[in-house]
């Protein structure tokens, strides 16, 4: 013999359409002998009929918009701005590399530079040498390159 | 005692899944794709959301949040469940953290009428949008009565429509306790109906409906 309490738990079950047949009998059994299990189940449905009928509440129209308006920039985001500055930096770099070799190479503390200079692992500038190079058209053009990839780099995080 | 009939709803537990193209772009974190997330799956994470917390701020708050980790955690879905499932389940996890944090900020006990914070239904007539409204705030001041164990099942179950496996599946527990949480939860809802003098009455297009009769409903 069930209880009051396993009643109403299958009563649940056959609001959703899950109590075997075999079951039905006896809920039907118990729930006429049982006032209060009636007047129970009677308020279970109701809850169940308020529940589905209220339904979904919509989203307020701007939470997309808030949303993205958190999103960190990602790294490799590839916009097309991105891959065009990409490559033209790529490209300035080699001309950078060029212009290490040819020109402006000694000893020196080329490690502290960060930017391409340092991820070109070239060996290395004086800072009196580098700052000549700087003041030259091609010099302008490295310090761009440089500040090319600092943005870069400060993207990425 | 004619058997009710099954809670039936539209596509809901067929959920729907983004493609494999806007996986891999949401994984390379492009921001094109958490719109396409939120195309998808924004609207009922919002949903569920509201219906969990009892209120709108704390809706977009968990809502953003679920959008935001998707996209940072998009690197580690493995792909072992569907990814809605994978979403759902952060979406619970993560409403049920935001709640629990908060119910630490403010002590518990003042949240009776939460669903007074101006609209966000979509509208049909005023006089139904008020009812429904009405309605609205009621469902939320009955949920919120009850534990989050019972309220997350019964949210999943009724207002997604998810099958009892669906619903296992996204909270991580077995398939007998959905049915016992859903029971008990359906019992005690029962319970505060009785309790709360809210009373069963009939709409004037025959539906059965909650009415209050110290607002004069009858």
């Amino acid at each position: 013999m069930m209880n009051c309490h396993q009643i109403l738990d299958q009563y649940s079950l056959l609001l959703d359409g899950r109590l075997e047949p075999a079951k039905r009998s006896a809920l039907k059994q118990h729930l006429a002998a049982c006032e209060e299990c009636r007047l129970q189940t009677e308020r279970m449905a109701t809850a169940n009929e308020l529940l589905s009928r209220v339904g979904a509440v919509k989203a307020p129209a701007d939470l997309l918009a808030s949303t993205l308006d958190q999103v960190e920039l990602p790294a490799a985001q590839p916009h097309r701005a991105g891959i065009l500055q990409g490559l033209v930096a790529a490209g300035l770099g080699a001309l950078t590399v060029n212009l290490l070799w040819t020109d402006a190479i000694s000893s020196g503390e080329l490690s502290k530079h960060r930017g391409p200079l340092t991820s070109l692992q070239a060996p290395g500038l004086v800072r009196s040498e580098l700052l000549r190079l700087q003041q030259r058209p091609e010099g302008r053009l490295l310090a761009w390159v440089r500040n090319t990839g600092r943005e870069a780099e400060g993207e990425g995080r | 005692m004619d058997p009710p009939r099954p809670v039936v709803h539209g596509a809901s537990d067929s959920l729907k899944e983004i493609s494999a193209g806007t996986l891999a772009r949401l994984r390379r974190r492009e921001v094109s794709a958490l719109s396409e997330v939120y195309e998808a799956y924004g609207e009922r994470i919002y949903s569920i959301c509201r219906r969990l917390a009892g209120n709108r701020a704390d809706a977009e708050d968990i809502t953003q949040e679920v959008l935001l980790r998707s996209l940072d955690h998009a690197g580690s879905f493995s792909g072992r469940a569907s990814f809605s499932t994978w979403l759902f389940r952060l979406t619970m996890n993560l409403a049920r953290n935001h709640l629990k944090a908060e119910r630490i900020r403010h002590s518990t006990k003042l949240l009776a009428f939460p669903g007074d914070e101006g609209p966000e239904d979509a509208a049909p007539g005023p006089a139904e949008k008020a009812m429904q409204r009405e309605e609205s705030a009621q469902l939320d001041a009955l949920l919120q009565a009850l534990p989050l164990d019972q309220r997350s099942v019964l949210i999943l179950r009724q207002l997604e429509g998810m099958s009892y496996e669906a619903i296992a599946d996204v909270l991580s527990i077995p398939l007998g306790t959905v049915n016992s949480r859903l029971g008990r939860g359906r019992q005690r809802l029962a319970e505060l109906i009785g309790q709360s003098e809210l009373e069963f009455s009939t709409g004037r297009d025959g539906s059965p409906r909650l009415g209050c009769p110290s607002k004069g409903s009858r």
